[in-house]
C-alpha cells in the first residue's frame, strides 16, 4: 500500500480518492451531514454514475471532488494530491487544469458568445490561450461550429449543454465531473449528450463522474454508485448486469445486496 | 483577463456609459478649472513678458499680477534709472483694474519711453494718443468687447475715445496716457517701472546695480527678472486659488470613487451566479480581486479618456464665446489628476472586488 496515495498495488491506480470524506453545511446545527465519512476510489478512465434520492449527497460529493466545497472532515485526492489541503490558488489551478465540470443548469456566462464561453477557462490564465483552431475543433466536435458567435441565451438547452461540455474539455482535463448533465434536456438531446460523453471517454480516456437520477443513463456508465444519507449504500459494475432491461428494473427496484 | 473585463463591462452598456459619463464629468470639472487658471496665468505671463523689458521694479510686497499693485512710486525715478550703466531704457507705468464688464488691467503709459522699452506698438488701426482722454486697445479687446476705432470707453467714470487699435501682447489690453491716469489716481506716481538693459549688458549685473542705486534707495523695492515671471505667477499668486483647485480635484476623486464603487457593487450583486461560474472554472480569489480592481481601473481610464474629449469640446465652445480666455492643460497635470482618479478607482473597486473574491462558488452557483 502506498501511504500517500492509498493505492493498493494490486488495484488499478485511483485517479480520484475520497478518504473519510465528510461535509456538514454551515448554518444547519444538528443537521445530518450531506456527505458522511465516505470512502471512494475511482481509477483513471472509469465512467462512474452516482445515483440516489434528492439530498443523498450526490452533488455535494461532486463539489468536494472538484474542490468547490471544503470538506468538514476527511480529504479528496486527485492523482495522489490532496485537493482539500491545497490553498485557494493552487486548488483553483487544479480545478482549471485537471478537472472539467458540467452542470445541470449549464452555468454558461451570459455575457459571452458560445465560442468565448468555451474559451473562458483559458481566459483565467492558468494555461496558455487556446488557438482558434482548438476552439473550433471543439465546436465541431459538439456540432456547434455554425453557432459559435451566438450569445448562449440564443441557443437551445441541448446546445447550451454541448457548449458547457466543450468548455469543460478546453483545458484537456483528466477528469470530467457532470452534475445531472441531461437533467434539463429532452430525451433526444439527453441521448446526444450522453453519446458525446461516452465518445469522449473512449477517445480521450477521460475519467467521468456523473450524477444522474435516470437509471437508463446510469447504465451507460462502467460503474454505478448508489448514495443514501451522504454515504455509499451500494455499488456495482454495469458489466455484471445483462440484459439492459433487467438492469433498469433492478436499479429502479433497488440494488442487489 | 482584459477580454473578460471588457465583456463584463460591455454586458451592461448603459450602466457602463453612465458610469463613464459621471466619471468624466467629475474629471472634466477639474480639467477645465485647472486648464483655465493655468491658461489665463500663462497668457498673463506671456503678455507681460511681451513688453520686452528685462526687469521690472515694483514697490515692496506688490503682486506680480500687474494691475493689482498700488501707484506709489515716483515716476521720475524711471528717468534717473536710465543713467545707470547698462540700462538702455526705463518706463514708468501706472496701473488700474477696470471692473466694468470684465476684470481688465489698464496701463497708464508714457508712450515715448514705453516705445523705447517695447520697441513700439504695431498699429492695426488708427494712431497713438491724440489727446489726454484717448485710449489704445489691442485687437483681442476689440473682439471681446465689440469696440472699434472711435468707440468710447468708461474708465474711472471718465470717457476715453479709442484712437488706435494695436497688436496684442504688450502687457495690457487697454492703454491710456500716463499723466491722465495719474491725475485720476495718484498724481506723479506709478505702480511699476519696466527696465530694458543695454545690448551686451548681463541682466544680473544690471539688477545688481539697480539694487545699489543711490546708496541702496531701491533696496526694499521688488526687482523682478521678467524671465522669472513664469515661475512667479502661479495659482499661489492668487489667494486661495491653489486651495480651491485642490478641493476641486479632491471632489473629482471622491465622485470617481463613489461612481466606481456603486457601479461595481451593483455588478457584483447582479452577477452573483456568474461569479460562482468563474470560481468553478478555476478563478482564484486573487484572480477575482484583480478582475474587479482591473475593471475599476478600466472604467476610470475610459471615463478619463472621455473627460479629455469633453475638455477639448468645452474649450472650443468657451473660446468661441470668450476669445480672450486661454486654456493650458500640461501633460503633467493630466497625469497627476489621472493618478488621483486611478487611485480613487482602485479604492472604489476594492470592496466590490473583495465581495466578489469572497463569494463561495457553491453558494453563488445556487443563486437565482
Amino acid at each position: 500500500m502506498n501511504n500517500r496515495t492509498g493505492i493498493d498495488n494490486a488495484e488499478p491506480r485511483a485517479l480520484i480518492e475520497a478518504r473519510a470524506l465528510t461535509k456538514i453545511y454551515d448554518g444547519a446545527p444538528g443537521a445530518p451531514p450531506a456527505v458522511s465519512a465516505l470512502n471512494l476510489k475511482i481509477p483513471a478512465g472509469q465512467f462512474t454514475a452516482v445515483m440516489g434520492a434528492s439530498g443523498s449527497g450526490k452533488s455535494t460529493l461532486l463539489y468536494l471532488i472538484a474542490g468547490l466545497a471544503e470538506p468538514t472532515g476527511g480529504e479528496v485526492l486527485i492523482d495522489g494530491v490532496s485537493i482539500s489541503l491545497l490553498g485557494d490558488t493552487a486548488r483553483a489551478r487544479m480545478r482549471n487544469t485537471r478537472i472539467g465540470f458540467v452542470f445541470q443548469r449549464f452555468n454558461l456566462l451570459s455575457f459571452l458568445s458560445a465560442r468565448d464561453n468555451i474559451d473562458a477557462p483559458r481566459l483565467l490564465g492558468w494555461k496558455a490561450r487556446s488557438s482558434p483552431k482548438s476552439i473550433d475543433g471543439l465546436l465541431a466536435a459538439v456540432g456547434l461550429e455554425k453557432k459559435r458567435l451566438r450569445k448562449v441565451s440564443e441557443l437551445s438547452a441541448g446546445e447550451q449543454q454541448r457548449v458547457a461540455i466543450a468548455r469543460a474539455l478546453i483545458n484537456d482535463p483528466d477528469i470530467l465531473l457532470a452534475d445531472e448533465p441531461t437533467g434539463n434536456l429532452d430525451s433526444r438531446n439527453a441521448e446526444a449528450v450522453l453519446d458525446l460523453l461516452l465518445r469522449l471517454k473512449s477517445d480521450l480516456g477521460l475519467t467521468i463522474v456523473m450524477v444522474t437520477h435516470n437509471p437508463e443513463v446510469a447504465l451507460r456508465a462502467d460503474r454505478i454508485i448508489q448514495m443514501k444519507d451522504g454515504s455509499i449504500e451500494r455499488e456495482l459494475m454495469t458489466g455484471q448486469i445483462e440484459p439492459l432491461q433487467e438492469g433498469i428494473q433492478r436499479l429502479e427496484g433497488g440494488f442487489p445486496h | 483577463m482584459l477580454k473578460l473585463m471588457l465583456r463584463q463591462l460591455l454586458h451592461h452598456p448603459v450602466r457602463m456609459l453612465l458610469s463613464m459619463l459621471m466619471i468624466s464629468v467629475a474629471l472634466l470639472l477639474g480639467f477645465v478649472i485647472k486648464g483655465l487658471s493655468n491658461g489665463v496665468m500663462q497668457e498673463k505671463v506671456q503678455r507681460t513678458q511681451g513688453i520686452g523689458a528685462d526687469l521690472m521694479i515694483q514697490p515692496p510686497h506688490s503682486s506680480y499680477i500687474l494691475g493689482l499693485g498700488e501707484n506709489v512710486m515716483p515716476d521720475g525715478l524711471a528717468q534717473k534709472l536710465t543713467e545707470i550703466n547698462g540700462v538702455e531704457a526705463a518706463t514708468p507705468t501706472a496701473t488700474n483694474v477696470s471692473f466694468t464688464n470684465r476684470l481688465e488691467a489698464i496701463f497708464g503709459i508714457d508712450l515715448p519711453s514705453f516705445s523705447r522699452v517695447t520697441g513700439g506698438f504695431v498699429y492695426l488701426q488708427g494712431s497713438p494718443f491724440s489727446g489726454p482722454y484717448t485710449a489704445l486697445v489691442d485687437d483681442v479687446y476689440t473682439r471681446t468687447h465689440h469696440v472699434h476705432l472711435g468707440s468710447t470707453l468708461n474708465i474711472l467714470d471718465h470717457r476715453f475715445t479709442v484712437s488706435g487699435v494695436v497688436e496684442h501682447g504688450r502687457g495690457a489690453r487697454v492703454f491710456v496716457p500716463l499723466k491722465t491716469l495719474q491725475d485720476l489716481l495718484a498724481p506723479g506716481k506709478c505702480a511699476v517701472i519696466f527696465v530694458k538693459s543695454a545690448p551686451g549688458s548681463p541682466i544680473g549685473e544690471v539688477e545688481n546695480r539697480l539694487r545699489h542705486f543711490a546708496g541702496g534707495a531701491l533696496e526694499d523695492y521688488q526687482i523682478t527678472r521678467m524671465s522669472d515671471l513664469a515661475t512667479l505667477i502661479t495659482p499661489s499668486s492668487f489667494l486661495g486659488l491653489r486651495q480651491f483647485l485642490l478641493v476641486i480635484v479632491a471632489f473629482a476623486g471622491v465622485i470617481n470613487f463613489l461612481v466606481i464603487f456603486l457601479a461595481l457593487y451593483v455588478q457584483v450583486l447582479g452577477q452573483t451566479r456568474e461569479l460562482g461560474i468563474l470560481r468553478a472554472l478555476g478563478a482564484s480569489r486573487r484572480y477575482m480581486l484583480r478582475l474587479f480592481v482591473g475593471e475599476a481601473c478600466l472604467l476610470c481610464l475610459f471615463g478619463g479618456g472621455l473627460s479629455l474629449v469633453l475638455y477639448l469640446l468645452t474649450r472650443t465652445i468657451v473660446l468661441s464665446i470668450y476669445p480672450a480666455l486661454h486654456f493650458l492643460l500640461p501633460a503633467g497635470t493630466v497625469l497627476r489628476v489621472g493618478a488621483i482618479a486611478l487611485a480613487s478607482a482602485v479604492l472604489g473597486g476594492a470592496y466590490p472586488a473583495y465581495r466578489a473574491s469572497a463569494c463561495e462558488p457553491i453558494t453563488a452557483l445556487a443563486y437565482e
